[in-house]
This record gives structure tokens, C-alpha cells and sequence, in this order.
């Protein structure tokens, strides 16, 4: 007689796997369904290695999701992780990569970072809720990307490119020239100082005229608050953080007035920084509510 | 203007943050609890990564690791 312990067991242990563990939905856009394109044909890495990227398909919209391991992210797991700088450097990190990833494939509506989902109904119950709103705000970013412009300007660059340069101070400086020796020296530091006083203003109005230049060519454009010196770590001054929504056709006259804003400022002390391509965060705002 | 002509040493992590901390799309997901607890949350991931020796850490040696994993 053969007991049911004498008969082989069939285990499928991928299944067996999944219901083990339970996973969550790390949500990190909202997009529009492309052609051509499938979770399958994707092959982007989560935030959560074991897992990939995949679409979760609404009816004209989609989320981009990847499964995370609640033993992960489960709310008690993320008190601790969310005070923890090694683990929200590497989250940060990986975040930023699967984005630029996606980048290449979909226009993408950017969700906050760490923003997740118990199950699949409720992914698919937010594309319904919020379907209006993600259609016009999609709408106004399609085909373009961002572009960020950071301008750092060095004052004593600037202060020395016045006092021989700047229009305001052409009759000062010309006086230094034609002066006697004797002359000179007090007219010399008349015109430094001058020139100090002056930089202050054509640091601001070189700084809005740049960006005044950068925004005729693009679709939309949005000035960033300045970041403080010891974060970005530039020996100069932020003066400008510009954010630029920059098309396929737009693509080239933007390059042409970076490099016509390096041709005319870098001589007076500016630099231009350019970072990108980002999804639009800068132009994607929603109105969600509550759910 | 490809991603791979720019130096990316010259992104920060403040770009980072300002932009997918600042700037995402909020959707109350199911696993945060309240929006008064989400915008704490937030200010505290963005107040301890963007510490001076944080920033510079990440500048130096991680973005860097970001910037070989992109290009292979």
C-alpha cells in the first residue's frame, strides 16, 4: 500500500514564490500607450532588482510600475529606510535611471519618488479617477523633454570685464586712459569701484536676460529657485536655475542660444551648465485631489 | 544635445530632488497614510540627502558609479 507520502510532489515554485512574497507597486509615471511597445519589449530594471519595469495598461493611459518586496517598502519597513541616507541614496539613484531609461521610450507624466501602490486595481482605479486631468497635462508636454540650464557667474571675473566693458562705465574708463599719471591712480580706483557696484546689477539683468533668450525658443520655460553654494559645490555663485520644455523641432535653436549665450557672457564671468534630458517635472503639475 | 555630451558629474543631487521630490505628480498611494505625513516625509528625505557632506559624497563617488552604469 502507498502512502501519499510515497508520491512525488509537484510544487510550482514560482507560484509558490509569489504568493511567499508580497509585493507592492513602486509607481514612477504616467504615460500614453506607444506602438510597438510592450512591458516584454521594455527590459528596464525596477528600483527593485528582482523585478522590471511594466505597464500597467488603462484604456489610452498607463502607469510604469515596478514590484517591490513589501518586506521592503511595507510601511514600518520605510519608517526605518526613509531615515536611513545610504538607502535613500541608492533609491534616489535608481529612481533617476530607470526614469531617463524610460525617457527614450514614452513622454512621461513624473510621479513623486516613493510613490506606491498595494495592487494593480488600485493603479488602474488612479488612471480612471485622475484620466482627465493626466490627458491634458500629457498633452502639454508630448514629444518634449526638459532641459536644465544652471548659469554660475564669478563677480571678480565680472568686476574686472566692467570696468573695461560695460557700456554704463565707457566715459569712466575712457577718462583712466586719457588721465595723467598722476591721475590715474584715484581715477583707477574710482572705476574698480564703480565697477563692483555696477557688477551686482548686470549679474541680475545678464541672469533674466539669458533666460529671457532660452525662453523665445521653447515650448514653455520656468526659472528654479538658486541653489545655496555648499550643495552644488561650484565655485561660483548660482545666478540662474532654468528649467526648459524643449521639442524635437525646438532641439536646435535651443543648442544654437546656449551657445550664443556662452559666445556673448562667458567673457563677463558667466558659465552655462546644461543637465538633461529630465521627463518634465517642471511642466507636469496636476490637480489629483484626494483619493 | 544626447545625454551622453554632458557630464553628468554636473548633475547634483538638488537637481534630483528639487525635480522628483518638488515637482512629481502626487498621487496618495496606498502605503502613505495621510498628505500632512507625505509632506514630511519629503522634507525629510530631502533634508538628509542634501546635508553638505551628503551632496558631496554623492557627487564624487555615486553619480559617478550612475554615470558608468548609463554609458555601458
Amino acid at each position: 500500500m502507498t502512502s501519499i507520502m510515497d508520491e512525488p510532489i509537484d510544487v510550482d515554485t514560482d507560484a509558490l514564490q509569489a504568493a511567499l512574497e508580497q509585493i507592492a507597486y513602486y509607481t514612477y509615471a504616467i504615460a500614453r500607450r506607444k506602438p510597438g511597445i510592450t512591458s516584454d519589449t521594455m527590459q528596464i530594471i525596477g528600483v527593485d532588482p528582482h523585478h522590471p519595469v511594466v505597464e500597467i495598461v488603462q484604456g489610452d493611459l498607463l502607469a510604469l510600475v515596478s514590484a517591490v518586496s513589501l518586506a521592503e517598502y511595507d510601511l514600518k519597513a520605510l519608517e526605518i529606510h526613509l531615515q536611513d541616507r545610504n538607502w535613500l541614496e541608492f533609491l534616489a539613484m535608481s529612481h533617476q535611471r530607470v526614469m531617463t531609461e524610460l525617457l527614450d521610450s514614452y513622454t512621461l507624466l513624473p510621479l513623486k519618488l516613493c510613490t506606491l501602490y498595494i495592487d494593480e486595481e488600485r493603479v488602474r482605479a488612479a488612471l480612471n479617477d485622475n484620466a482627465e486631468s493626466f490627458r491634458t497635462a500629457l498633452d502639454r508636454i508630448e514629444g518634449a523633454v526638459e532641459w536644465g540650464v544652471k548659469v554660475y557667474c564669478n563677480k571678480a571675473a565680472l568686476e574686472v570685464w566692467a570696468a573695461h566693458s560695460a557700456p554704463q562705465l565707457s566715459t569712466l574708463a575712457a577718462s583712466v586712459a586719457k588721465a595723467t599719471p598722476g591721475a590715474r591712480y584715484m581715477l583707477e580706483k574710482r572705476l574698480a569701484r564703480a565697477a563692483q557696484q555696477a557688477s551686482e546689477e548686470l549679474k541680475r539683468s545678464y541672469a533674466q536676460a539669458s533666460h529671457s533668450l532660452l525662453s523665445a525658443c521653447v515650448r514653455a520655460a520656468e526659472q528654479n529657485p538658486v541653489q545655496p553654494a555648499q550643495i552644488h559645490g561650484h565655485g561660483d555663485d548660482m545666478v540662474l536655475n532654468g528649467a526648459y520644455l524643449v521639442d524635437e523641432a525646438g532641439t536646435d535653436a535651443f543648442a544654437a542660444a546656449i551657445e550664443e549665450l556662452r559666445t556673448q557672457y562667458e567673457p563677463c564671468g558667466f558659465s552655462f551648465v546644461l543637465i538633461g534630458p529630465w521627463p518634465a517635472y517642471s511642466f507636469s503639475a496636476v490637480d489629483t485631489g484626494t483619493t | 544635445m544626447e545625454s551622453t555630451e554632458w557630464d553628468m558629474t554636473d548633475v547634483t543631487v538638488l537637481d534630483l530632488l528639487d525635480r522628483a521630490l518638488d515637482k512629481g505628480v502626487v498621487l496618495w498611494g496606498e502605503l502613505v497614510i495621510s498628505i500632512a505625513d507625505v509632506d514630511l516625509i519629503y522634507v525629510g528625505i530631502k533634508a538628509i540627502l542634501c546635508s553638505v557632506d551628503t551632496a558631496e559624497r554623492m557627487r564624487e563617488v555615486a553619480w559617478q558609479n550612475l554615470v558608468d552604469s548609463q554609458r555601458n
